[in-house]
């Protein structure tokens, strides 16, 4: 009976302090990566059954600035049995399916359903116990409100989690010397001629990161380094979505309107494949 | 028996009654009573209290221009009092945060809130640099994905001895939004709308330095990269005012180390020339003159007299003294000094002419008085001979000796 009571007190204190400390660590969560994209928010996790699943990644700042990724990972249980809620701390590099299945977990408690919630600024994970008693704990994320485009730099305070060991880091990119010219520089998103863009790694460049103007809409392909657009043998600047979409399309083409931009007063435009280049 | 028995069932009833009463004025005197949550002094409490430092930390820091004189400062090997230096100086300025937390406002310095009933002080930790901040630049760090720059302090709350919370604090003052709109670039030769080159910037998130980096920022960043050192400026009364010793290419290497671009003529002109409209996307933009009045002849910079103090607060050309750090010549998204103070350098992107001659070296009714009037400069050196008009009018500096060249930064929002 005695046994019964201490573990009926030690299970919500478990709980507790490892919500605790998550929440310590995720004050200054400043995106939400890896969402998963199947669940919808505030529905029952049921499916797959029997299955570990990464429900999203939090990504925040440690005291040195090294930068972490924790993934929020759920073991959906067979229906009538107890899952399990979850973390990994990884590598921004990394992405949460991957590193979901690792035995290193970073605080874990028994569910037997879950949901969650996502807003601005508050994470709410909603689940049930082994009793089946609903419960419901909120993370607070004030600095994911903060760092939305048109707000780039509006927040000025960012809170730091503790360090933490064996979690590898990005390298800055780029040297100060590297430019359109020396053809030594580093992609840090690609475009394709259709307007896809892949995965944006500029926050990674040392000095800085530019667009070489291709005619998309939604953006061409950017480079670290220093932007010296206009310049003879360089990328052409942009003027404006006006004049982007000036005839109505999605995408304009250098080879036939390179209206959308400008080079420096005497140089002519080039078109290299769809990208603008001054000569 | 039976008697013994009725009452011992009286006795139960009466217990068990005036328990029920009990009970029940306990039910609901919990009910009525507000309830006050006591914060625990633990991890739990403490998270409690996290958005309370957060709200406090961030307005000591971004309006402490506000909130403090320089006057009033007693750190003298820290900010020295000039009467034209303006408060915002101490804005999001570590050199305020140090002075600050070593006493040299009070003697005990502290920040405070309430809680639930209870008060709470904050306090700056020490560092293990033996200051109460440390800035670190994403220069100076081995790690991607840093912020380009920021101040790191550690806060304590008093009531919670061994808690504390680690903070990165960002110069988010020194940033002006330009709004998405149609802009138009430099000075129309002709009044015909059709001359003035048009650009747009929908979709684009630009922030523009609301003021000239100052010898201050250069010391920062010089102090965290040991080939810029001889740009430090040691004398502490010269810190708030603009730098303008550095070449043109050292100016673009410390924007693209903050993680900005070195001003570009169109984005100054867009921030400065007054719309002419509230449309977003009118079809015909005219160039102003000014950054408070559309027409020059308007204004005291079509007069030959001596500009009298409340013309100099608008430019501040030859006769005025300057102020760092003040709303002079405020532009209508925020921009201080756009006509006069110091001659200002830019990338230029659309033709050779890279800077503002508009300065306290030329008379207000000079033609240079004038938005988007741009000459030349070698970007090498401060002497008369660095500088040219570009045609056959007089180079406005000859009589010079040295000519200060001070620079602003552009910064563009990611994804």
């Amino acid at each position: 009976m005695k046994r019964v009571l201490l573990f009926l007190l030690f299970l919500p204190m478990t709980l507790l302090a490892n919500t605790d400390e998550w929440q310590k660590r995720w004050w200054g969560v400043h995106s939400i990566v890896d969402l998963h994209k199947h669940y919808k928010l505030n529905e029952p996790i049921l499916e797959p059954a029997d299955s570990v699943q990464a429900l999203m990644g939090l990504v925040y700042y440690g005291e040195s600035f090294k930068i972490y990724k924790d993934c929020l990972g759920y073991e959906v249980p067979v229906n009538g049995d107890v899952g399990k809620i979850f973390v990994v701390t990884t590598s921004v590099k990394e992405t949460c399916e991957s590193v979901i299945m690792s035995e290193k977990r970073d605080g874990e408690f028994k569910a037997k359903s879950l949901s969650f919630n996502l807003n601005s600024h508050t994470l709410g994970v909603m689940f049930s116990d082994e009793k089946f008693r609903s419960k419901e704990i909120f993370f607070n994320l004030p600095n994911l409100d903060r760092q939305k485009a048109e707000s780039y730099y509006a927040r000025s305070v960012i809170i730091l989690a503790p360090d933490k060991e064996g979690i590898k880091q990005p390298h800055p990119i780029g040297k100060i010397s590297d430019s359109w010219n020396t053809k030594k520089l580093k992609n840090c998103q690609t475009a394709d001629e259709e307007c896809n863009l892949g995965t944006f790694n500029c926050n990674d460049c040392r000095f800085g990161y530019f667009e070489v103007q291709n005619g998309c809409l939604n953006g061409g392909p950017k480079y670290c380094g220093i932007d010296q657009c206009g310049e003879k043998g360089f990328p052409a600047c942009a003027r404006g979505q006006l004049y982007q979409t000036g005839s109505a399309q999605k995408k304009m083409d250098c080879r036939v309107d390179p209206s959308f931009v400008f080079c420096k007063k005497g140089l002519r435009i080039r078109c290299q494949g769809s990208l603008a280049i001054c000569d | 028996m039976k008697r013994s028995n009725s009452s011992s069932i009286s006795k139960i009833l009466t217990i068990l009654t005036i328990s029920s009463v009990i009970l029940g004025l306990f039910i609901l005197f919990k009910n009525v009573t507000p309830q006050s949550k006591k914060i625990t002094q633990d991890l739990k409490g403490f998270n409690l209290l996290v958005p309370e430092i957060l709200s406090v930390t961030e307005d000591f820091w971004v309006n402490a221009g506000q909130k403090f004189k320089i006057d009033e400062l007693l750190c003298p090997e820290l900010i020295l009092p000039d009467p034209q230096v303006g408060n915002r100086y101490l804005s999001c300025n570590p050199i305020f945060w140090e002075c600050f937390w070593s006493k040299g406002i009070k003697k005990n310095p502290m920040l405070s809130f309430e809680s639930e009933g209870q008060a709470f002080h904050l306090k700056s930790v020490k560092l293990d640099n033996g200051k109460f901040g440390k800035i670190i630049t994403r220069s100076s760090l081995k790690t991607g994905s840093a912020p380009d720059w920021v101040f790191q302090v550690k806060i304590e709350v008093e009531e919670f001895p061994g808690q504390t919370l680690s903070l990165g604090l960002l110069n988010t003052c020194r940033d002006r939004f330009l709004p998405e709109r149609v802009y138009a670039y430099g000075v129309s030769k002709t009044s015909r709308a059709e001359d003035v080159f048009l650009w747009d910037n929908f979709g684009r998130s630009i922030f523009v330095d609301r003021f000239p980096v100052s010898n201050r920022e250069i010391n920062d960043w010089a102090e965290n990269n040991s080939k810029y050192m001889h740009l430090k400026v040691n004398e502490i009364k010269k810190w708030p005012y603009p730098a303008a010793h550095l070449s043109y290419k050292e100016q673009v290497q410390y924007c693209a180390e903050a993680g900005a671009r070195l001003m570009e003529p169109l984005i100054f002109d867009a921030a400065s020339l007054l719309p002419s409209s509230d449309i977003y996307q009118p079809e015909v933009v005219t160039a102003s003159a000014t950054p408070w009045e559309r027409d020059r002849g308007r204004t005291f910079l079509s007069n030959e007299t001596s500009p009298t103090v409340e013309d100099c607060k608008k430019a501040a050309v030859k006769g005025c003294k300057i102020y760092p750090y003040n709303t002079n010549s405020v532009s209508w998204m925020g921009m201080s000094d756009s006509l006069g103070f110091y001659p200002e350098s830019f990338r230029s992107v659309y033709d050779r002419f890279n800077i503002k001659f508009s300065s306290i070296f030329i008379p207000a009714d000079s033609s240079w008085s004038l938005l988007g009037k741009r000459g030349i400069w070698s970007g090498e050196g401060n002497k008369p001979q660095d500088f040219s008009t570009g045609s056959i009018d007089e180079n406005p500096f000859l009589s010079f000796e040295d000519v200060p060249v001070s620079f602003r930064c552009y910064r563009e929002g990611g994804q």
